[in-house]
């Protein structure tokens, strides 16, 4: 399913969970694991000195330091690399999204693994900061291929995972995503979950719609659902459809916990805008945020059919 | 003096300068938060059954309050955790990025003198853990080792919505999907 795989690390505690099921992925389907780590923005292009993007501290960089950095993550993925046969380590230099995706392209991978951010932060400064680090924004913004968030803990999830939520918007890159969690369900053999959460609050805050309104959207929603997404599926018949009504990152949350889903699944962005120009929707933010589940966000038609 | 509230371990509120508690509990939101001894997290849930308004401050309380009434109804506490500190950080980040202030809650365990992060646990091991109010913390250019300590105030608001908020993020399934 996944014959190369890039995983972006910053080689910190905070990239922990992410190594965890970048590692797995790459074992279980024989994967080429390509782990980089992007060290300092080159000054002046060719200068002897990078940037730390972290602490603004200039550092001299060569091959020493290089095979230094190189030595580092080897050390911190000492035991997963053991295990992995088919595992390459690059360091570069230079802005992390730039280089990540440079890389990606070039290597034609097929998902590229990352962790939220790249600092630990208290849950109550994420409300007023990027949710996503600069990186996994850039990054999942411009990336061809999908891109799995991995922002809490989650043990084992691929090895044995059996229920994948795909959060529904009926957008362009909604039917991307759905693509890509149709195919991840067929080679795994799991239960795919089409679940769309209808905002009915409209633009005039508190004002909701009557029942009779919200069953008939629902209703709508079903019937699209079957003509756009259960239509493709081919003789896919391990499925669900629900729909619920709500706020879509709470509804979308609450409906993994009941699904106890592995894996969720959703379109990088809530509106039909050009992909280059679409920042990660808040829905998706706030739902890697507290997801128990690793999130992989599609954004483009390639690599996922 | 800012008008103050006291919160009671059974939900209830009461504001001795403020006769209309029990009618319009809204009003008392910008009121000063005073946590009566005994109160736990459970005392929480109990003053958003007593006054069901509070629960449309923030859109992840009903689905909390849900999560609540499956809990036990007692003996809900871990020895790992003393007790719940609620408190405020007001950080200066310098770099990277423009220099910003941000000011936010924080609902962390306290342990002795340390503080421990509470996310690993589930609503339902915390609901008797009593819960305090911790002082201001100051962190300079973005360094948490280089933070300074106030005494300071919180409104209800602040106190349901930085609770309901740091809740949020406790959605661990109740069981892994390992091994099915």
């Amino acid at each position: 399913m996944f014959k190369k795989i890039l995983f972006a690390t910053t080689a910190s505690p905070t990239c922990d969970n992410a190594a965890r099921v970048a590692f797995d992925l790459a074992v279980k389907y024989e994967a080429q694991l390509y782990v980089m780590h992007v060290y300092g923005i080159p000054t002046r292009g060719f200068g002897p000195f990078a940037t730390d993007v972290r602490t603004g501290e200039t550092d001299d960089y060569g091959r020493d330091y290089e095979a230094w950095v190189e030595e580092e993550i080897r050390t911190t993925y000492e035991k997963q690399l053991a295990k992995t046969k088919n595992c390459v380590v690059q360091t570069r230099v230079g802005v992390p999204h730039t280089e990540i995706l440079r890389a990606a392209r070039k290597l034609d991978v097929d998902l590229i693994v990352m962790g939220a951010h790249s600092r630990e932060e208290e849950v109550g400064a994420t409300r007023f900061r990027n949710v996503l680090g600069d990186t996994m924004q850039r990054v999942a913004q411009k990336a061809r291929c999908p891109v799995l968030i991995i922002s809490r803990p989650c043990a084992n999830c691929f090895w044995y995972f059996s229920n994948i939520v795909m959060g529904i918007d009926f957008t362009k890159a909604s039917m991307s995503a759905f693509l890509f969690a149709l195919k991840v369900a067929r080679e795994v053999g799991c239960k795919l979950y089409l679940f769309h959460a209808a905002d009915l609050s409209g633009v005039h805050v508190g004002k909701m719609p009557g029942q009779p309104t919200i069953e008939k959207e629902i209703e709508a929603a079903r019937k699209k659902i079957e003509e756009m997404y259960v239509s493709q599926m081919g003789d896919f018949d391990n499925y669900e459809i629900d729909i619920w009504e709500g706020v879509p990152y709470v509804e979308i949350l609450k409906y993994a916990r009941e699904k106890m889903a592995d894996l969720i699944v959703m379109a990088h962005h809530t509106r039909d805008i050009d992909p280059d120009e679409a920042l990660l929707g808040s829905t998706v933010e706030q739902v890697v945020l507290r997801a128990a589940a690793p999130v992989a966000s599609v954004n483009r038609p390639d690599k996922v059919a | 003096m800012i008008n103050t509230v006291c919160l009671e371990p059974d939900g209830i509120l009461t504001a001795e300068d403020r006769g209309d508690a029990g009618a319009v509990p809204l009003r008392l939101l910008s009121s000063r938060v005073i946590l009566t001894r005994d109160y736990t997290l459970r005392s929480f849930f109990r003053m958003l059954e007593a006054y069901p308004v509070f629960m449309e401050l923030n859109a992840f309380l009903p689905e909390l309050h849900r999560r609540y009434r499956e809990c036990p109804a007692g003996e809900c506490s871990p020895d790992a955790i003393d007790t719940l500190e609620f408190g405020k950080t007001i950080e200066m980040i310098g770099f990277p990025g423009n220099p910003q202030l941000e000011i936010y809650s924080v609902l962390q365990g306290v342990v002795g003198e340390k503080t421990v992060e509470i996310k690993p646990y589930d609503i339902g091991l915390l609901l008797d853990t009593p819960v305090t109010l911790g002082k201001l913390r100051h962190i300079i250019f973005g360094d948490p080792a280089d933070s300074l300590e106030f005494d300071t105030v919180y409104t209800l608001f602040e106190f349901i919505d930085g609770i309901a908020w740091a809740l949020s993020f406790h959605n661990a399934p109740e069981q892994c999907g390992i091994g099915r």
